[in-house]
């Protein structure tokens, strides 16, 4: 693995216009992916992690803007807020992929398989119909799906749920693209599912050698696949750092807060911990830091100043006035 | 194929009951309607021994449910009776101007799919000032009567710009065959089938709109813009395919309306078809000929409604046939 970046994020601000005034949904946020690397973006729900990867994607719904900021992809380092719609289409499915939540809903349900899959090789490989059908049903058998001539030629309806989040994978990286993003790509699966398509998923980095954007609020699944973590509150990153450290040793009240809630199997339910509170309004965030209202540890300067992400040693910066 | 045809049997099956109550119930409408076609055929002011027997020659005199009796029992015997008016078989008369009605109704309900399709399709995926003048002529177009839009359509096209025929079928005179005789056809088809179409075009417009609407908000839409296809692609592929079951729903539902209309719209362009049958029909009175419409009308409704079942499962994979 080299150290040479893949995708830079800088200063990225996206904002949902709502009826109830502007949702402040991604902040500010800065982060980068090295080539072959996974980072995870972790966060509830609400934080702005998912509006993130749509951003970056530039799928967003009508009513939020892209605000202020810049995502350059390299090795051209093009800025991907900036490009024009025609030349975003050529950047998506053929340069980064992205991996939904929901199986059930986010295929098709009146196109066959092997035809949603063949879709993307068709237009940015400019295969004919039949070489990129092959081309999918190649890709099925990669990921392990048994009889995959006859998977691609049925409808979503008359799969299962990790066989069409299977196929949602198959689409993603049908065109090798050198990022993936994968939007809480096992929440939606049954227990034992979700491990099986998550040993496919770290596979498929590993052999096609792409990078991993994975989102979730699952620790569980991160310590599994990524190297890096980014944890995310209200919009903004709070602590960012290599996996194992910040496991370890998290640095940040709301890190510190979100590894006590992961039950473990010598916790008793009753000492799980929590974080008291609920994740604030981004529509009126709190002043200062916008964790201060459930931090066990506030004082008067996180209401007053807002942290920056402060380096503390090389690999792991946080946002918090306790580590100055 | 074969659990298509079984289901076609099937259902071809259950509507034979359906076909009864309407047979019933327009029988029964008939006659509630006042009028008595005794006095068209004889005149107000025939002799009463005169009356007397042509009531009996047409089975008036007879009651009610007896007239019934005879009616229903030669209607599955496959006999419609004579015309009280035109001395033929009633089945003669209709077989005779079906193909010009079909002809019409078939023509506008394709011409409004079509168009009613693409542009419902367009006014979706692009929201502003296209969409909102679309919708606007749709509703324009919903709100104008047929016999009214007839009337301008004839007097613009035909009388002020003469650029189109007055009315009929065919150029009387002429004879022609083959392909002459098809254009010809074509060319008094314009009018009528304009009239009847724009309503039409107007609905499915309208429809199509809002289901489209609708499909583009779906998470599929997502999946198909993060695969860097065009956006034409992602509505008439993705967003169309899946809104187009409340279209072919109304289309087929429509057939029964469009039927009507045709009417109306071949009332004012002297089309040939049964429309211009029925109308004098149900003026004059002559039952047999109106209830044979009626018939005929319901088994074409109900033809177009297994279709659109049919559609259903070739659109929708996941709507079974059952």
């Amino acid at each position: 693995m080299n150290d040479s970046k893949i995708l830079e994020i800088s200063n990225l601000t996206t904002y949902y216009y709502t009826s109830r005034g502007i949702v402040r949904a991604v902040d500010g946020v800065t982060l980068y992916v090295k080539r072959g690397e996974s980072i995870a973006i972790v966060g509830e729900s609400g934080s702005g992690k998912s509006t993130l990867a749509f951003t970056i994607m530039r799928l967003l719904p009508d009513n939020a803007q892209i605000v202020n900021g810049n995502i350059w992809l390299y090795p051209e380092k093009i800025d991907l807020v900036r490009l024009s719609n025609d030349e975003m289409r050529k950047v998506r499915g053929r340069r980064i992929g992205m991996i939904f939540q929901d199986p059930m809903t986010f295929l098709n349900p009146v196109m066959k398989v092997g035809d949603q899959i063949a879709e993307a090789i068709m237009y940015h490989h400019g295969y004919t119909k039949t070489e990129a059908r092959r081309k999918a049903v190649e890709l099925l058998e990669k990921l392990r799906i048994p009889d995959a001539a006859n998977v691609a030629s049925r409808y979503p309806h008359q799969l299962s749920g990790g066989m069409k989040q299977r196929v949602i994978i198959a689409i993603a990286v049908s065109c090798n693209p050198e990022l993936l993003i994968a939007d809480e790509p096992t929440t939606a699966l049954d227990v034992t599912v979700q491990a099986e398509v998550l040993e496919l998923l770290r596979r498929l980095i590993q052999e096609l050698g792409m990078s991993l954007i994975l989102v979730t609020h699952d620790l569980g699944i991160v310590a599994e696949i990524c190297n890096r973590v980014t944890i995310m509150y209200a919009g903004k990153i709070v602590e960012i750092g290599e996996t194992y450290s910040l496991y370890r040793n998290p640095k940040h009240p709301y890190t510190i807060g979100l590894l006590n809630a992961v039950p473990t199997i010598h916790k008793s339910s009753s000492e799980v911990g929590g974080i008291k509170g609920n994740p604030p309004d981004l529509v009126n965030p709190p002043t200062g830091c916008r964790f201060n209202p459930r931090c066990p540890y506030a004082f008067e300067r996180c209401i007053r100043e807002e942290p920056p992400l402060i380096e503390v040693n090389n690999d792991r910066a946080v946002a918090c006035w306790l580590v100055v | 194929m074969s659990p298509l045809i079984f289901f076609i049997i099937r259902r071809l099956i259950q509507y034979v009951p359906m076909i009864l109550v309407v047979i019933i119930v327009t029988f029964l409408l008939v006659r509630l309607a006042p009028g008595d076609p005794t006095y068209i055929l004889v005149g107000e002011v025939g002799d009463e021994s005169f009356v007397k027997a042509m009531r009996e020659r047409l089975g008036l005199d007879r009651p009610l449910y007896d007239q019934f009796v005879i009616y229903i029992s030669n209607v599955f015997r496959g006999d419609l009776g004579y015309s009280y008016l035109r001395s033929e078989p009633v089945a003669k008369l209709i077989v005779e101007r079906i193909p010009a009605t079909l002809l019409l109704v078939l023509t506008a309900m394709f011409i409004s799919a079509l168009v009613g399709i693409i542009v419902g399709t367009i006014a979706a995926a692009r929201r502003g000032v296209a969409d909102l003048t679309l919708s606007t002529l749709s509703i324009i177009g919903i709100s104008i009567p047929y016999f009214w839009l007839g009337q301008i359509i004839l007097i613009v096209f035909a009388v002020w710009l003469g650029i189109f025929p007055l009315g009929g079928m065919v150029s009387v005179g002429y004879e022609y065959q083959g392909l002459e005789y098809f254009l010809d056809v074509l060319y008094h088809l314009t009018l009528p089938a304009m009239t009847l179409a724009i309503f039409n075009i107007a609905f499915t417009t309208k429809i199509t709109r809002g289901s489209v609407l609708e499909a583009l908000t779906q998470d599929y839409i997502v999946t198909a813009r993060a695969k860097g296809i065009p956006e034409s692609r992602v509505v008439f592929r993705h967003a169309l395919r899946n809104a187009l079951i409340p279209v072919v729903t109304y289309t087929g539902f429509n057939t029964g309306v469009l039927l009507v209309g045709a009417i109306l719209t071949e009332t004012v362009f002297a089309w040939p078809g049964m429309g211009s049958l029925l109308y004098d029909s149900i003026r004059l009175r002559d039952y047999p000929v109106v209830l044979g419409i009626f018939i005929y009308g319901s088994i074409i409704v109900i033809l177009a409604n297994l279709i659109v079942d049919v559609l259903y499962g070739i659109i929708d994979p996941r709507i079974r046939l059952r």
